[in-house]
């Protein structure tokens, strides 16, 4: 029995090698703290009632960038001298990067118990920007034109998408007192407000070596919808903001199984859904071929003429610009999935390894290994570590602070980035302050423990 | 008391946290940038054709000229220490039933030559004819001291040249002498 687990971690580890992605693996152990079943919506909680005031109960925000660290950019020469080092950060990148930045906030979240149920509903606002680029961008910045003499600059992939929406979600979930099996679903409408999605990028430049003439193949799409694409003049802020013309609906699933006191497994997969955009939309594409020679001279009439008019007609007319207005499209959540093996070491101390995947353009996995420890009612703290691609140093910690009815929290998958911001390629924290009220003398897993 | 002994511990925290990255803050302050850089450029093209008709020459008709223009110093002196090498790529191609040498050189201000930029096989232009161009692709290499010898005695370029026809040849409409001509340049620190 031991030897297939010590299989599934190994199996874990093997496969977390190219990690990016939104992942809050120290907030899914927070079992008390409501934010933390936008992750796991079977944590069951202690408290029959918590609410979310504006602003305050949950503020997200995170950073990750797929490779470089910002020290890479420097090299020490020796203790006196240090010089930019922009080929070493260059090096450091694979031909495809990713730069990933969110933020998001709770206008209102309440969750009361009835019965055997948690009932929850919350609102908040959400905005996701992600940035793929390629290594032969940044080679093309530091060394410059010349090393692609003979070969070719490959920009394709180089990819903008950015979602601000709100969501308001409907959560339920359910446990019975002993039961092996406790479940949870929320449910979410979705309101577009701005977004910009690359659907397609493809660009190389080639460089002869005969003359170094430099040929551009460009095929690229991008299709908005956002206020900025309203040049009416009658710009109304208020409505794009409040506006449900941009719909969308998401759904978060979870379930835990309880093998026996100690032991249980957790599943969830979260943030399905898709929006439909349709105001303010503007599409547009980009496709041709182009060679520049040179500026041609012309040698007729005994004079010399610089014919740049022609350089710039022959570029307008080899590239199809097309803009089309309102032509809606749909954009999908990266689905994030979360399988999860806890084990009590005691009434109030747990450890638990976890998988995590975000399915965004490929796989993103990570791994991580959580303790959390309970100490008396008004105190809860974990730490976590995550292994991921180009990230091998993520200590991540929770606190749960209780004073009276509020609830101080601050969770984050990699604290030492906190410390050592020029060595981290990720960060995330998310705190906040929550009113609960009504302590659950027994909480359902404490039952567990004690059969 | 508890609330000035939790106080110093979190500004306690925060020195350390501080401490531990003033190190990193402080070699990005004190760290030089050099920026070095290769770029190539196609920079400018043209072709000569004839409009006209010209009858058959009864031999070989040989012309030479010589054209002078003025060394560009202000532009070569702006760069002076941002170039470390200068390579000028050299495409030239020939359809005309004529054969050519030409030669570009530099001149102080004595008018004497300082420096010239081809090899004469670099020079050399063989004739051609419509089915079957005559291709000359060369470089020409400057470096910094030839660049900066350049920059400090140049006063005019010059370009001389000797085309003479190829006996028997029968026309010179439809043929076309193009040329192309590319920059490689490694920059220090250019902006």
């Amino acid at each position: 029995m031991k030897l297939k687990y010590i299989f599934i971690a190994v199996l874990m580890v093997s496969v977390a090698r190219q990690s990016v992605g939104q992942h809050e693996l120290t907030l899914f152990h927070m079992n008390n703290v409501f934010q933390g079943t936008y992750v796991n919506p079977t944590l069951m909680p202690e408290h029959k009632v918590s609410l979310g005031l504006p602003g305050m109960s949950s503020v997200y925000f995170m950073l990750n960038n797929s490779t470089w660290r910002a020290n890479d950019f420097k090299k020490k020469i020796n203790d006196d001298s240090v010089i930019f080092n922009l080929e070493g950060a260059v090096n450091k990148l694979d031909n495809k990067n990713y730069v990933n930045t969110a933020f998001s906030t709770d206008l209102f979240s309440l969750r009361i118990k009835i019965r055997n149920t948690f009932a929850s509903i919350n609102v908040t606002e959400q905005v996701d920007f992600r940035l793929n680029y390629p290594k032969d961008l940044f080679k093309l910045i530091n060394q410059g034109n010349a090393q692609f003499v003979g070969e070719a600059a490959d920009f394709s992939g180089l990819r903008v998408n950015s979602s601000h929406y709100r969501e308001y979600a409907l959560g339920l979930a359910r446990i019975r007192d002993g039961a092996k099996f406790s479940y949870g679903v929320r449910l979410k409408l979705l309101q577009g407000l701005n977004n910009v999605k690359t659907v397609k990028s493809d660009a190389r430049i080639s460089i002869d070596e005969q003359y170094y003439a430099h040929t551009l193949k460009a095929s690229a799409q991008v299709n908005s919808s956002t206020i900025a694409n309203d040049t009416t003049g009658n710009e109304d802020y208020v409505k794009a903001l409040t506006s449900f013309d941009n719909m969308g609906w998401g759904l978060d699933l979870g379930a835990t199984y309880h093998v026996n006191h100690r032991l249980s497994f957790t599943g969830s997969l979260v943030n399905l859904g898709a929006i439909t955009w349709k105001s303010n939309v503007v599409n547009r594409s980009i496709d041709g071929e182009y060679t520049f020679s040179g500026i041609k001279l012309d040698l007729q009439n005994d004079s010399i003429k610089v014919d740049i008019d022609a350089v710039l007609d022959s570029l307008k007319s080899a590239f199809k610009i097309k803009e089309t207005y309102n032509q809606s499209y749909k954009t999908s959540l990266p689905p994030r999935m979360y399988l999860s093996m806890g084990y009590m070491l005691g009434r109030n101390t747990k450890v638990a390894l976890t998988f995590y995947n975000e399915f965004y353009q490929g796989m993103n996995p990570a791994i991580s290994a959580a303790y959390v420890q309970r100490a008396g009612r008004i105190l809860n703290f974990l730490f976590t570590y995550t292994a991921k691609k180009n990230s091998f140093n993520n200590v991540g910690a929770g606190l749960m602070l209780k004073l009276i009815a509020m609830q101080i929290y601050m969770v984050g998958d990699n604290m030492l980035a906190i410390a050592n911001p020029f060595n981290a390629t990720n960060f995330n924290l998310r705190f906040g302050i929550n009113l609960v009220f009504g302590r659950i003398r027994k909480p359902d897993e404490q039952s567990h423990n004690e059969e | 008391m508890r609330n000035v002994v939790s106080g110093f511990q979190f500004f306690l925290l925060l020195v350390t946290l501080t401490a531990c990255y003033q190190k990193d803050l402080d070699e990005f302050n004190k760290a030089e940038l050099v920026y070095k850089t290769e770029i190539a450029l196609p920079v400018v093209s043209g072709n000569l054709t004839l409009q006209d008709t010209i009858p058959s020459p009864p031999g070989t008709i040989t012309m030479r000229d010589k054209q002078t223009a003025e060394f560009p110093q202000e532009e070569v002196n702006s760069t002076e220490g941002k170039i470390d090498e200068l390579i000028l790529k050299v495409l030239l191609t020939n359809n005309f039933p004529a054969n050519g040498t030409f030669q570009v050189y530099i001149t102080d201000n004595a008018d004497a030559k300082i420096d010239s930029l081809l090899t004469p096989s670099q020079g050399t232009i063989l004739a051609g004819s419509s089915g079957n161009p005559f291709k000359n692709n060369f470089e020409i290499r400057i470096t910094r001291d030839r660049y900066n010898n350049f920059s400090r005695n140049a006063k005019n370029i010059v370009l001389e040249y000797t085309i003479s026809t190829t006996s028997g040849a029968s026309s010179f409409v439809n043929n076309k002498f193009t040329f192309y001509i590319g920059v490689r340049a490694k920059l220090k620190n250019p902006f």
